[in-house]
Protein backbone atom coordinates (compact mmCIF):
# COMPACT_ATOMS: atom_id res chain seq x y z
CA UNK A 1 0.00 0.00 0.00
CA UNK A 2 2.71 2.56 1.18
CA UNK A 3 4.47 1.32 -2.15
CA UNK A 4 1.38 2.10 -4.16
CA UNK A 5 1.22 5.67 -2.49
CA UNK A 6 4.58 6.02 -3.06
CA UNK A 7 4.38 5.75 -6.77
CA UNK A 8 1.52 7.39 -7.11
CA UNK A 9 2.95 10.49 -5.56
CA UNK A 10 6.00 10.37 -7.75
CA UNK A 11 3.69 9.89 -10.65
CA UNK A 12 1.83 13.40 -9.64
CA UNK A 13 4.81 14.72 -9.85
CA UNK A 14 6.26 14.12 -12.83
CA UNK A 15 3.15 15.22 -14.36
CA UNK A 16 3.83 18.22 -12.72
CA UNK A 17 7.12 19.09 -13.51
CA UNK A 18 6.09 18.60 -17.23
CA UNK A 19 3.72 21.22 -16.96
CA UNK A 20 5.67 23.38 -15.31
CA UNK A 21 8.20 22.82 -18.03
CA UNK A 22 5.26 23.15 -21.02
CA UNK A 23 4.12 26.18 -19.07
CA UNK A 24 7.47 27.84 -19.30
CA UNK A 25 8.01 26.94 -23.17
CA UNK A 26 4.59 28.25 -23.66
CA UNK A 27 5.76 31.54 -22.60
CA UNK A 28 8.65 32.01 -23.89
CA UNK A 29 7.69 30.85 -27.61
CA UNK A 30 6.73 33.63 -29.65
CA UNK A 31 4.32 33.78 -32.28
CA UNK A 32 6.11 35.96 -34.82
CA UNK A 33 8.60 33.72 -37.03
CA UNK A 34 12.15 35.20 -38.01
CA UNK A 35 11.35 33.48 -41.49
CA UNK A 36 8.32 35.51 -41.80
CA UNK A 37 5.88 33.43 -40.52
CA UNK A 38 3.14 34.50 -37.88
CA UNK A 39 1.27 31.57 -35.56
CA UNK A 40 -2.28 32.49 -35.83
CA UNK A 41 -4.46 32.55 -32.68
CA UNK A 42 -6.10 28.93 -32.51
CA UNK A 43 -8.52 27.12 -29.88
CA UNK A 44 -10.41 23.83 -29.89
CA UNK A 45 -13.65 23.25 -28.54
CA UNK A 46 -14.75 19.96 -27.06
CA UNK A 47 -18.56 18.97 -27.52
CA UNK A 48 -19.46 15.18 -27.24
CA UNK A 49 -19.82 14.12 -30.79
CA UNK A 50 -17.03 16.32 -32.12
CA UNK A 51 -14.53 19.05 -32.06
CA UNK A 52 -14.35 22.95 -33.07
CA UNK A 53 -11.32 24.31 -33.82
CA UNK A 54 -11.40 28.17 -34.77
CA UNK A 55 -7.99 29.71 -36.34
CA UNK A 56 -7.84 33.22 -36.54
CA UNK A 57 -5.87 35.07 -39.52
CA UNK A 58 -6.55 38.39 -39.91
CA UNK A 59 -5.23 39.83 -42.83
CA UNK A 60 -4.55 37.42 -44.70
CA UNK A 61 -5.55 36.01 -48.27
CA UNK A 62 -8.55 32.95 -47.42
CA UNK A 63 -7.65 31.78 -51.65
CA UNK A 64 -4.53 30.85 -50.45
CA UNK A 65 -5.58 28.77 -47.48
CA UNK A 66 -3.94 25.12 -46.75
CA UNK A 67 -5.28 22.82 -44.24
CA UNK A 68 -3.48 19.36 -44.53
CA UNK A 69 -3.88 16.07 -42.49
CA UNK A 70 -0.92 14.87 -41.10
CA UNK A 71 -1.51 12.00 -38.24
CA UNK A 72 -2.82 13.63 -36.09
CA UNK A 73 -1.78 17.17 -36.41
CA UNK A 74 -3.48 19.71 -38.66
CA UNK A 75 -1.27 22.00 -40.91
CA UNK A 76 -2.54 25.24 -41.57
CA UNK A 77 -0.87 27.83 -43.57
CA UNK A 78 -2.27 31.31 -45.26
CA UNK A 79 -0.45 33.71 -46.79
CA UNK A 80 -0.83 37.51 -45.86
CA UNK A 81 -2.66 39.84 -48.09
CA UNK A 82 0.63 41.88 -48.28
CA UNK A 83 4.10 41.49 -46.94
CA UNK A 84 4.14 43.27 -44.02
CA UNK A 85 7.21 45.06 -41.94
CA UNK A 86 7.27 46.65 -38.61
CA UNK A 87 11.28 48.31 -38.40
CA UNK A 88 10.72 50.54 -35.37
CA UNK A 89 9.95 47.31 -33.24
CA UNK A 90 13.72 46.46 -32.91
CA UNK A 91 12.69 42.47 -32.38
CA UNK A 92 11.97 41.92 -35.65
CA UNK A 93 13.29 44.89 -37.99
CA UNK A 94 14.10 44.00 -41.50
CA UNK A 95 11.84 40.44 -41.77
CA UNK A 96 9.18 40.32 -44.14
CA UNK A 97 5.69 38.57 -42.81
CA UNK A 98 4.45 36.83 -45.18
CA UNK A 99 2.14 34.17 -43.95
CA UNK A 100 0.23 31.84 -41.12
CA UNK A 101 1.84 28.77 -40.55
CA UNK A 102 0.30 26.60 -37.37
CA UNK A 103 0.48 22.57 -36.13
CA UNK A 104 -2.57 22.20 -34.18
CA UNK A 105 -1.98 18.23 -32.48
CA UNK A 106 -5.82 16.63 -32.29
CA UNK A 107 -7.17 14.82 -29.65
CA UNK A 108 -6.50 11.22 -29.99
CA UNK A 109 -10.69 10.14 -30.86
CA UNK A 110 -10.69 13.06 -33.57
CA UNK A 111 -11.98 11.22 -36.88
CA UNK A 112 -9.45 13.09 -38.92
CA UNK A 113 -11.04 11.61 -42.21
CA UNK A 114 -14.74 13.34 -42.08
CA UNK A 115 -13.36 17.10 -40.93
CA UNK A 116 -15.85 19.96 -42.57
CA UNK A 117 -14.27 23.49 -43.06
CA UNK A 118 -15.98 26.68 -42.81
CA UNK A 119 -14.29 30.24 -43.64
CA UNK A 120 -16.10 33.28 -42.86
CA UNK A 121 -14.45 35.68 -45.26
CA UNK A 122 -15.18 38.90 -43.77
CA UNK A 123 -13.97 38.16 -39.92
CA UNK A 124 -11.18 35.89 -41.79
CA UNK A 125 -11.83 33.19 -39.15
CA UNK A 126 -11.99 29.23 -40.11
CA UNK A 127 -14.15 27.28 -38.31
CA UNK A 128 -12.84 23.35 -38.28
CA UNK A 129 -15.51 20.91 -37.14
CA UNK A 130 -14.07 16.91 -36.75
CA UNK A 131 -15.95 14.02 -35.10
CA UNK A 132 -14.80 12.32 -32.39
CA UNK A 133 -14.64 8.70 -32.91
CA UNK A 134 -17.38 6.04 -30.90
CA UNK A 135 -15.59 4.04 -28.41
CA UNK B 1 1.53 59.23 -28.11
CA UNK B 2 1.48 62.56 -26.47
CA UNK B 3 4.48 62.68 -23.57
CA UNK B 4 4.72 64.92 -21.09
CA UNK B 5 6.74 68.85 -22.31
CA UNK B 6 10.01 67.70 -22.42
CA UNK B 7 9.72 64.29 -23.63
CA UNK B 8 11.31 62.22 -21.18
CA UNK B 9 10.64 64.00 -17.66
CA UNK B 10 10.44 62.79 -13.67
CA UNK B 11 7.12 62.75 -12.54
CA UNK B 12 5.52 65.95 -10.62
CA UNK B 13 4.27 63.56 -7.98
CA UNK B 14 4.36 60.18 -6.84
CA UNK B 15 1.04 58.79 -5.22
CA UNK B 16 1.42 55.67 -2.91
CA UNK B 17 -1.18 53.18 -2.36
CA UNK B 18 0.41 50.25 -0.52
CA UNK B 19 2.81 48.53 -3.23
CA UNK B 20 1.43 50.27 -6.12
CA UNK B 21 3.17 53.74 -6.61
CA UNK B 22 1.17 56.56 -9.15
CA UNK B 23 3.26 58.72 -11.03
CA UNK B 24 1.81 62.22 -11.93
CA UNK B 25 3.08 64.38 -14.92
CA UNK B 26 0.14 66.42 -14.88
CA UNK B 27 -1.52 68.62 -11.93
CA UNK B 28 -4.46 66.72 -10.86
CA UNK B 29 -5.84 69.85 -9.56
CA UNK B 30 -6.09 71.99 -12.16
CA UNK B 31 -9.57 72.70 -12.96
CA UNK B 32 -11.95 71.31 -14.67
CA UNK B 33 -11.57 68.13 -12.91
CA UNK B 34 -11.73 65.08 -15.18
CA UNK B 35 -15.32 63.39 -14.90
CA UNK B 36 -14.57 60.15 -16.23
CA UNK B 37 -12.06 57.03 -15.75
CA UNK B 38 -12.49 55.03 -18.67
CA UNK B 39 -10.81 51.57 -18.10
CA UNK B 40 -9.48 49.49 -20.72
CA UNK B 41 -7.76 46.62 -19.00
CA UNK B 42 -7.05 42.89 -21.42
CA UNK B 43 -10.30 40.91 -21.12
CA UNK B 44 -12.42 39.00 -23.08
CA UNK B 45 -11.41 39.74 -26.87
CA UNK B 46 -9.71 42.66 -25.34
CA UNK B 47 -12.20 44.91 -26.11
CA UNK B 48 -11.62 47.42 -23.66
CA UNK B 49 -7.83 47.58 -24.51
CA UNK B 50 -8.75 47.96 -27.99
CA UNK B 51 -11.60 50.45 -27.43
CA UNK B 52 -9.52 52.73 -25.11
CA UNK B 53 -6.34 52.56 -27.36
CA UNK B 54 -8.26 53.93 -29.83
CA UNK B 55 -9.97 56.75 -27.60
CA UNK B 56 -6.57 57.40 -26.89
CA UNK B 57 -4.95 58.04 -30.22
CA UNK B 58 -8.59 59.06 -32.58
CA UNK B 59 -8.93 61.80 -29.74
CA UNK B 60 -5.27 62.70 -29.06
CA UNK B 61 -5.36 62.16 -25.15
CA UNK B 62 -2.14 62.95 -23.44
CA UNK B 63 -0.06 60.97 -21.30
CA UNK B 64 -0.57 61.95 -17.57
CA UNK B 65 0.52 58.88 -14.86
CA UNK B 66 1.63 55.62 -14.92
CA UNK B 67 1.61 52.75 -12.55
CA UNK B 68 4.13 50.80 -10.89
CA UNK B 69 4.98 48.22 -8.51
CA UNK B 70 8.35 47.00 -7.26
CA UNK B 71 6.36 43.82 -5.37
CA UNK B 72 3.33 43.59 -6.92
CA UNK B 73 3.99 44.09 -11.40
CA UNK B 74 6.27 42.08 -13.21
CA UNK B 75 9.68 43.99 -14.08
CA UNK B 76 8.28 44.77 -17.90
CA UNK B 77 9.33 48.40 -19.17
CA UNK B 78 7.66 49.52 -22.68
CA UNK B 79 9.70 51.75 -25.05
CA UNK B 80 7.21 53.99 -27.25
CA UNK B 81 9.04 56.46 -29.41
CA UNK B 82 12.41 55.88 -27.35
CA UNK B 83 10.85 56.81 -23.83
CA UNK B 84 10.65 53.89 -21.08
CA UNK B 85 7.40 53.67 -19.66
CA UNK B 86 5.13 51.27 -17.26
CA UNK B 87 2.82 49.37 -19.15
CA UNK B 88 -0.28 50.63 -17.41
CA UNK B 89 -0.89 54.02 -18.23
CA UNK B 90 -3.19 57.04 -17.63
CA UNK B 91 -4.44 59.29 -20.57
CA UNK B 92 -6.02 62.79 -20.22
CA UNK B 93 -8.45 64.60 -22.85
CA UNK B 94 -7.64 67.85 -24.07
CA UNK B 95 -10.55 69.28 -22.24
CA UNK B 96 -9.53 67.77 -19.22
CA UNK B 97 -12.98 66.10 -18.87
CA UNK B 98 -11.95 62.07 -19.97
CA UNK B 99 -8.70 60.22 -18.20
CA UNK B 100 -8.13 56.61 -19.68
CA UNK B 101 -6.02 53.72 -18.04
CA UNK B 102 -5.33 51.15 -20.10
CA UNK B 103 -2.50 48.45 -19.45
CA UNK B 104 -0.05 46.85 -22.21
CA UNK B 105 0.07 43.76 -20.72
CA UNK B 106 -2.38 41.75 -18.45
CA UNK B 107 -2.70 42.29 -14.71
CA UNK B 108 -1.31 39.19 -12.73
CA UNK B 109 -4.53 37.90 -11.00
CA UNK B 110 -2.97 38.78 -7.38
CA UNK B 111 -2.44 42.49 -8.40
CA UNK B 112 -6.02 42.34 -9.29
CA UNK B 113 -7.56 43.53 -5.89
CA UNK B 114 -5.04 46.16 -4.77
CA UNK B 115 -4.80 47.46 -8.20
CA UNK B 116 -8.88 48.13 -8.55
CA UNK B 117 -8.38 49.69 -4.63
CA UNK B 118 -5.85 51.95 -6.02
CA UNK B 119 -7.91 52.96 -9.11
CA UNK B 120 -11.05 53.42 -6.76
CA UNK B 121 -8.73 55.81 -4.13
CA UNK B 122 -6.83 57.68 -6.63
CA UNK B 123 -10.16 58.56 -8.55
CA UNK B 124 -11.74 59.47 -5.51
CA UNK B 125 -8.24 61.64 -4.81
CA UNK B 126 -8.70 63.36 -8.56
CA UNK B 127 -12.24 64.05 -7.72
CA UNK B 128 -13.12 61.29 -10.88
CA UNK B 129 -17.17 61.31 -10.58
CA UNK B 130 -17.52 57.84 -13.05
CA UNK B 131 -15.33 55.00 -13.57
CA UNK B 132 -16.65 53.43 -17.11
CA UNK B 133 -15.39 50.10 -17.28
CA UNK B 134 -15.32 48.52 -21.14
CA UNK B 135 -15.18 44.71 -21.61
CA UNK B 136 -16.11 42.01 -23.44
CA UNK B 137 -18.14 39.13 -22.60
CA UNK B 138 -17.79 36.11 -24.26
CA UNK B 139 -20.35 34.32 -25.93
CA UNK B 140 -20.43 30.85 -27.39
CA UNK B 141 -21.89 31.68 -30.86
CA UNK B 142 -20.15 34.85 -31.04
CA UNK B 143 -18.96 33.79 -34.68
CA UNK B 144 -22.82 33.96 -35.89
CA UNK B 145 -23.33 37.38 -34.20
CA UNK B 146 -23.12 40.40 -36.98
CA UNK B 147 -24.12 43.36 -34.31
CA UNK B 148 -23.14 42.40 -30.50
CA UNK B 149 -24.99 43.45 -27.97
CA UNK B 150 -24.06 45.83 -25.13
CA UNK B 151 -25.11 44.86 -21.30
CA UNK B 152 -24.75 47.57 -18.69
CA UNK B 153 -24.36 47.17 -15.07
CA UNK B 154 -23.67 49.61 -12.33
CA UNK B 155 -22.49 49.66 -8.82
CA UNK B 156 -25.21 52.66 -7.58
CA UNK B 157 -27.49 54.65 -8.78
CA UNK B 158 -25.53 57.30 -9.45
CA UNK B 159 -23.84 55.30 -12.15
CA UNK B 160 -27.52 54.51 -13.22
CA UNK B 161 -28.47 57.45 -14.11
CA UNK B 162 -25.81 57.48 -16.95
CA UNK B 163 -27.31 54.57 -18.77
CA UNK B 164 -30.91 54.79 -17.87
CA UNK B 165 -32.52 56.38 -20.56
CA UNK B 166 -30.95 54.36 -23.85
CA UNK B 167 -32.00 51.04 -24.57
CA UNK B 168 -29.52 49.34 -23.28
CA UNK B 169 -30.20 46.16 -21.73
CA UNK B 170 -28.93 45.47 -17.83
CA UNK B 171 -27.11 41.97 -17.22
CA UNK B 172 -29.33 40.40 -14.96
CA UNK B 173 -27.91 37.28 -13.95
CA UNK B 174 -24.88 35.27 -14.55
CA UNK B 175 -21.33 35.28 -13.22
CA UNK B 176 -18.91 38.04 -14.00
CA UNK B 177 -15.11 37.45 -13.58
CA UNK B 178 -12.08 39.19 -14.30
CA UNK B 179 -10.33 42.97 -12.77
CA UNK B 180 -13.87 44.41 -14.08
CA UNK B 181 -16.12 41.90 -11.68
CA UNK B 182 -13.57 43.15 -8.72
CA UNK B 183 -13.80 46.63 -9.86
CA UNK B 184 -18.16 46.91 -10.09
CA UNK B 185 -18.12 45.02 -6.50
CA UNK B 186 -15.59 47.19 -4.54
CA UNK B 187 -17.18 50.46 -6.30
CA UNK B 188 -20.51 49.56 -4.80
CA UNK B 189 -18.93 48.79 -1.43
CA UNK B 190 -16.84 52.14 -1.18
CA UNK B 191 -20.11 54.07 -2.64
CA UNK B 192 -18.24 54.69 -6.03
CA UNK B 193 -19.98 55.06 -9.62
CA UNK B 194 -18.92 52.40 -11.56
CA UNK B 195 -20.56 51.53 -14.97
CA UNK B 196 -19.34 48.00 -16.58
CA UNK B 197 -20.51 48.11 -20.59
CA UNK B 198 -20.08 44.32 -21.52
CA UNK B 199 -20.04 43.57 -25.47
CA UNK B 200 -21.14 40.48 -26.40
CA UNK B 201 -17.67 39.31 -27.98
CA UNK B 202 -14.56 36.14 -27.89
CA UNK B 203 -13.07 35.39 -25.80
CA UNK B 204 -9.39 34.30 -27.10
CA UNK B 205 -9.79 36.32 -30.28
CA UNK B 206 -9.44 40.28 -30.45
CA UNK B 207 -12.82 42.02 -31.43
CA UNK B 208 -12.05 45.43 -32.72
CA UNK B 209 -15.58 45.26 -33.86
CA UNK B 210 -17.28 44.46 -30.43
CA UNK B 211 -14.21 47.44 -29.29
CA UNK B 212 -16.52 49.87 -31.64
CA UNK B 213 -19.89 48.96 -30.45
CA UNK B 214 -18.78 49.29 -26.72
CA UNK B 215 -17.21 53.13 -28.12
CA UNK B 216 -20.12 53.70 -29.67
CA UNK B 217 -22.16 53.23 -26.36
CA UNK B 218 -19.99 55.14 -24.42
CA UNK B 219 -19.71 58.02 -27.09
CA UNK B 220 -23.47 58.53 -26.19
CA UNK B 221 -22.97 58.44 -22.61
CA UNK B 222 -20.33 61.02 -21.82
CA UNK B 223 -21.10 63.11 -24.96
CA UNK B 224 -17.95 62.60 -27.11
CA UNK B 225 -17.49 62.26 -30.95
CA UNK B 226 -15.70 58.82 -31.23
CA UNK B 227 -15.41 57.51 -34.93
CA UNK B 228 -15.02 54.35 -35.37
CA UNK B 229 -14.69 54.15 -38.72
CA UNK B 230 -11.26 53.99 -38.82
CA UNK B 231 -10.89 51.22 -36.29
CA UNK B 232 -12.75 49.34 -38.01
CA UNK B 233 -10.90 49.41 -41.21
CA UNK B 234 -7.39 48.95 -39.31
CA UNK B 235 -9.35 45.65 -37.22
CA UNK B 236 -7.47 43.16 -39.39
CA UNK B 237 -4.31 44.49 -38.80
CA UNK B 238 -4.87 45.50 -34.88
CA UNK B 239 -5.89 41.41 -34.56
CA UNK B 240 -2.68 40.73 -36.06
CA UNK B 241 -0.36 42.85 -33.75
CA UNK B 242 -2.16 41.59 -30.99
CA UNK B 243 -2.08 37.97 -31.23
CA UNK B 244 0.39 37.20 -28.30
CA UNK B 245 -1.35 40.14 -26.05
CA UNK B 246 -4.30 38.05 -26.50
CA UNK B 247 -2.64 34.74 -25.89
CA UNK B 248 -1.00 36.14 -22.29
CA UNK B 249 -4.65 37.80 -21.47
CA UNK B 250 -6.22 33.96 -22.03
CA UNK B 251 -4.05 32.58 -19.52
CA UNK B 252 -4.60 35.05 -17.48
CA UNK B 253 -8.18 34.79 -17.51
CA UNK B 254 -7.93 30.78 -17.29
CA UNK B 255 -5.87 31.62 -13.66
CA UNK B 256 -8.96 33.46 -12.93
CA UNK B 257 -11.33 30.98 -13.33
CA UNK B 258 -13.21 32.93 -16.39
CA UNK B 259 -14.99 29.82 -16.78
CA UNK B 260 -17.33 30.29 -13.71
CA UNK B 261 -18.54 32.77 -16.52
CA UNK B 262 -20.25 29.80 -18.63
CA UNK B 263 -22.04 28.43 -15.14
CA UNK B 264 -25.49 29.54 -14.18
CA UNK B 265 -25.35 30.67 -10.25
CA UNK B 266 -26.83 28.53 -7.51
CA UNK B 267 -29.29 31.57 -7.15
CA UNK B 268 -30.46 31.51 -10.30
CA UNK B 269 -34.54 31.48 -10.76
Amino acid sequence: MEFEEFFERMRRRVRELFEEIESEFETMRSMWGISGELEPLSSINAYPDHYEVYVDLPYSDLDSLSIEVRGHKLVIECRLKNELEFNRWYRYRGIKFRKYYTELTLPPDSDVSNIKIERNEIRKLIRIIIPRKKT
Amino acid sequence: MILPIGGVSRPRREVFYGDLIIYEYYDPYLEPHPEYLVLGLPDAGLVGSIASRHLVFSKKFAFIAEIDSPVRLPPITVVHNSIPISPIQLYMSRDRRIVTLLSETPIPIHTIYPMINTIINYAREINIKYLISLSGIAVPNRLQIEKPKVYWLASNSNARELIKETEIEELKEGFVVGPYAVLLKEARRKGMSNLALFVESFLDIPDPESAAEALKVLSSIINIDIDVKELLEEAELLKLKTRELMMQTKKALSEMQKKYEMQMPLMYQ
